[in-house]
């Protein structure tokens, strides 16, 4: 959590010794609190002082990393109950159960590599595989689990401390999350994390056992946790995850400040109760939700909502500047304009496909401004549109000379006409919903005047 | 270890809807935060039924009701048979940007359903302000007393629908576009035409998944934190959420796979608005509107799940 300047200097020796560079100690407290300094540079500070100061800086919810290279993910460091506080940091990562010993792994590490979808520039795909050593013998567990790894999945590994500490000397490198440490195996399960540095998943039954491991485990020196609080109804999740949440950020519990993990099958089995139960671990605090499989159609809603959820409240999302053909569209094909918010463009894109005529969409950068917003800022007028037009590359696209603007900004025709002599300037309709009715009527007029 | 629930000092009103005088609301904790507070009553889920033959419906919801679509009355019975708790009569056929009808048909309509059915039912006209005003106020006089959920309700036509929504005793589904301080105003308004807070629901406008609900939430969850923890009585209203239609018209949840097969089969919108229904129900709904009748059994049996006793056993998570 960041300290302000003030809380930084009560840890200072107040000395003013001017060593690090800076007339005062509270001048140099101002400037750590703005991370223009290192802590380090002050030569007197004492270790006790040093530590508080590291603990109180600490973010109230351990940043954990798992996975390498492409498969490289961050969990925690969450600062909110509510996104609109500020926003959600680490979308949950998903991720598949897989027994090694299932015959048709291969395959299915397969398909769930070609499950992924683009929108908003983005790359939407599940990001993890939970392999669970069933066959009990480490070549088959370490064949799987690199099989996964190459196909980009960050690993969750679960397995005796035996079977593990048998892989970890080739899989370690992954930074795989090590499963799992509990009452009964810990301190061996701990010294293997530290060992070859990889995350730990800490399993206990409720909130009391969790922290009293949690605890023990710290005490030995392992800190890249994620908690497991074996809940076996949907209730005990909302509860344990709001709890757990709470204890972070309001009572900056360290020992309960790490990632969770759930289990989408406490909800039951079958694909709907899936998508339920995952659904509520997106909202209410997951940072990994274990499915048992991956199923497009079950899949990519899950990773529709975790986007949403995901945003930035403060920073809207923007699509590329650029045209956009919708349908085939040909040189006699109907021109549209807006902004670049990505709710414009994908209802805007939408209400095209449905009324099923091609046209062409250009999308002008409007940072991120919704069509009245970007006009109320000058983003979205007559100079800026004829300006993106002409360099835009749609005169070489289409033989005609015809734009649509959107009808809420039906104020800038003339302005636009001035800047775009050749072109004819059309109102469109003010809301998308009535643009397919709008491209009906345009067509018919187009072949009448043909 | 010492949980310690979140404070609470607020609580939204209890509201009957329709002749049974069914309850939702009554809320003094977060959505299922059943370990630190009550929620006396379930939330309630309805199911949209169209006044015309639904031609731009997609093939999933058309087959969940089959024949059913060619009558009104059918669609209800079978919707009420799929476990709809309420009824949400889509008034398309007055859009003055397609048949135009006038009010009769609906005036007919309506009439039919209050004598068939026996759930709450909400009438929701086609977001035309004006026209909706017209049929919605027709509606209003012609069945007084019959305790009708009439909505699109806006600040545009509030002054022609309230007075007679007050007068004749029934609710006002009251939409603002997803913004806390336009809600609030609304009630506001619509509390100076005489309309009692016990008779508004809030409709905070529903952004489709992936086409915005991330801000419908979020509106939810603050009009929620208003009503709970700052206190604040025109908030603590029930809140309404028409997803189905949403949900319904978003391309993807209406590919197929035989034209789309990177989008996996075709209950895939059903699970959209089973995901997009959980977020919502998490944030604070009390009443969802559904279009696909697989979607509603889906959210029932989340709701059941999270409203089973298993209290005790919750407080070693706590």
């Amino acid at each position: 959590m960041a300290l302000s300047g003030i809380q930084i200097f009560s840890f200072l020796p107040k000395s003013n010794c001017k060593e690090c560079g800076a007339a005062t100690c509270l001048a140099f407290a101002m400037n750590l609190a703005a991370n223009k300094v290192q802590l380090e540079q002050c030569p007197h500070l004492t270790p006790e002082a040093r530590n508080s100061l590291a603990q109180a800086s600490a973010p109230p919810i351990r940043r954990v990393e798992v996975g390498t290279g492409p498969a490289r993910a961050v969990l925690g460091e969450e600062t909110v109950l509510f996104r609109h506080e500020k926003t959600f940091n680490h979308p949950p990562l998903l991720a598949a159960g897989l027994e090694d010993n299932r015959p048709d792994w291969e395959n299915r590490l397969n398909s769930w590599r070609e499950q992924q979808w683009e929108r908003v520039g983005l790359s939407l795909r599940p990001e993890m595989v939970f392999l669970t050593c069933a066959s009990q013998e480490a070549g088959q567990f370490q064949a799987v689990a690199q099989k996964a790894a190459e196909l980009d999945f960050a690993l969750a590994l679960q397995g005796s401390a035996e079977i593990l500490a048998q892989v970890l000397p080739s899989l370690a490198s992954a930074r795989p999350l090590l499963c799992a440490a509990q009452e009964d195996n810990w301190e061996i399960m701990a010294d293997l994390a530290l060992q070859y540095r990889c995350p730990l998943l800490l399993r206990g039954r409720g909130t009391e056992a969790l922290a009293g491991l949690s605890g023990k485990l710290r005490q030995r020196g392992g800190q890249d946790l994620v908690l497991d609080a074996q809940t076996r109804t949907l209730a005990q999740t909302l509860a344990s995850n709001v709890t757990l949440r709470r204890a972070a950020l309001l009572d900056k519990n360290q020992g309960l400040g790490l990632p969770i993990i759930n289990f989408a099958s406490v909800a039951g089995g079958d694909p709907a109760a899936e998508v339920m139960a995952a659904s509520l671990m997106i909202c209410k605090y997951a940072s990994i939700i274990v499915l048992s499989d991956f199923k497009r159609e079950s899949l990519f809603p899950l990773l529709l909502l975790r986007l949403n959820l995901f945003t930035d409240p403060q920073r809207p999302m923007t699509m590329p500047q650029g045209i956009y053909p919708i349908g085939n569209p040909g040189p006699d094909s109907p021109v549209f304009v807006t902004t670049n918010f990505s709710l414009t463009y994908f209802i805007v894109n939408g209400e095209i496909e449905n009324a099923r005529y091609p046209a062409w969409l250009l999308i002008m950068d409007t940072e991120g401004l919704s069509v009245l917003t970007a006009w109320a800022a000058g983003k979205f007028v007559g100079d800026t549109i004829g300006a993106f037009v002409k360099k835009s590359g749609i005169e070489e696209k289409i033989k005609h000379r015809q734009i649509i603007i959107p009808g809420y900004v039906s104020g800038i025709k003339s302005e636009l006409k001035e800047a775009l002599p050749d072109w004819r300037i059309t109102v469109g309709p003010r809301e998308a919903s009535r643009v397919p009715q709008f491209l009906r009527e345009w067509n018919l007029q187009q072949n009448d005047a043909n | 270890m010492a949980f310690k629930p979140l404070a609470c000092n607020g609580k939204t009103a209890v509201e009957y809807l329709g002749e049974k005088s069914c309850p939702v609301g009554g809320d003094n904790c977060f959505s299922f935060h059943f370990f630190e507070g009550a929620r006396p009553s379930q939330p309630l889920l309805a199911l949209e039924v169209w006044d015309i033959y639904p031609r731009e419906w997609p093939d999933v919801c058309c087959q969940a009701y089959g024949r059913n679509l060619s009558s009104p009355l059918d669609w209800a019975a079978a919707a009420l048979a799929a476990g709809a708790q309420a009824i949400a009569l889509q008034l398309k056929s007055i859009d003055p940007n397609g048949l135009d009808a006038g009010p009769e048909p609906a005036l007919g309509l309506v009439g039919e359903l209050l004598d068939k059915i026996d759930v709450p039912l909400i009438v929701w006209g086609c977001d035309n302000a004006e026209k909706d005003a017209l049929v919605l106020s027709t509606l209003a006089a012609r069945y007084a007393g019959r305790k009708l959920i009439l909505g699109p309700v806006e600040e545009a036509n509030h002054k022609r629908l309230a007075p007679l929504a007050a007068e004749y005793g029934h609710t006002i589904c009251a939409t603002t576009p997803i913004d806390v301080n336009l809600a609030k105003q609304l009630n506001i308004l619509l509390q100076n035409q005489g309309v009692p807070l016990e008779k508004i629901l809030i409709d905070p406008t529903t952004g489709g998944l992936g086409y915005g609900l991330e801000y419908t939430y979020s509106v939810m969850e603050r009009l929620r934190i208003a009503a709970l923890q700052q206190n604040d009585q025109v908030l603590a209203l029930p809140l309404i959420c028409h997803l189905g239609k949403e949900i319904w018209k978003s391309k993807e949840a209406r590919q197929l796979r035989e034209e789309a097969p990177e989008m996996g089969e075709d209950n895939r919108g059903v699970f959209m608005e089973i995901s997009a229904g959980v977020s919502l129900l998490l944030a604070g709904a009390n009443i969802l509107v559904l279009g696909h009748p697989q979607s509603l059994r889906g959210l029932r049996d989340f709701i059941d799940l999270l409203f089973s006793p298993a209290q005790a056993e919750n407080e070693l998570w706590l």
